[in-house]
């Protein structure tokens, strides 16, 4: 099953992204957002970059389905800016021939949490 | 701001072009998105919206009442609850629920959901935000 060769809490993986004008303009653009206003990060675009670079390192299976996404940005984060994502195993179930599995993904810069995310998918067993 | 103010809607049709260019952004270049073969043997029958997409109408609902405050502080918990077919159209919704003052300031709940053309929910959940 997916990620079932980590614990509860491991950390799968950690990198940097970087949240700049032409990533914030891809992504209006690609969501057909007309909002031209770059001085912060909004919460989904947040999410949405750090989750590229996961699946990058991390492919989610075909047939798993994303059943629920929580988003928190608890410092105000500034277009330009550089974070590093610490991507965690927070819970890994197999339930009625499927596998729920949460992945909790820390936001920081100079060591401050900024924000976090939590994934919630249904994957299949093999 | 206040209790039951309900936001302006986002409305808009989710293009095959839009969902191309968003797995493009997103990297997330799931078949069940993008390709018609792969997805007519799916359950879905199908190409389906990325999950995550339908959460950016939630977001663009909110730049738009909210802006910057929703920036700064903003939380978003959401749970998916039906795919929605790529070409179709959506629509948001988003009322404040509740309003707590203290001596930090004015954290705001607000519920929202997408639904489609049909009136069926295709996401919901609460955003709060600080001001």
């Amino acid at each position: 099953m997916y990620l079932d060769k980590f614990k509860i809490k491991d950390q799968l993986c950690e990198f940097d992204i970087e949240l700049n004008e032409e990533y914030i303009f891809d992504y209006y653009n690609s969501c057909g957002i007309n909002f031209h206003d770059y001085q912060y990060v909004f919460p989904t675009e947040l999410a949405t970059l750090s989750l590229k670079y996961f699946l990058e390192k991390f492919p989610i299976p075909n047939g798993s389905i994303h059943t629920s996404q929580e988003i928190e940005i608890t410092t105000p984060i500034k277009i330009g800016s550089k974070l590093t994502c610490r991507a965690f195993l927070d819970s890994i179930k197999e339930i009625r021939g499927r596998g729920i599995v949460i992945v909790n993904i820390k936001y920081t810069k100079s060591k401050k949490i900024l924000g976090h995310a939590n994934a919630t998918l249904l994957v299949p067993l093999s | 701001m206040i209790e039951e103010t309900k936001l302006k809607s986002v409305e808009k049709v989710i293009t095959k072009e839009m969902v191309i260019n968003y797995a493009n952004t997103s990297g997330d270049q799931n078949p069940i998105h993008i390709d018609e073969e792969y997805a007519k043997n799916t359950d879905f029958k199908g190409t389906i919206v990325h999950g995550m997409f339908l959460i950016s109408s939630i977001s663009e609902m909110l730049i738009k009442n909210i802006g910057l405050n929703w920036a700064k502080s903003g939380k978003l918990k959401i749970k998916f609850k039906n795919p929605l077919r790529v070409g179709e159209s959506i629509s948001t919704k988003g009322k404040i629920s509740k309003i707590v003052k203290d001596n930090n300031g004015t954290l705001i709940t607000c519920e929202v959901m997408c639904s489609d053309n049909d009136g069926n929910v295709l996401i919901s959940g609460t955003a709060h935000w600080s001001e």
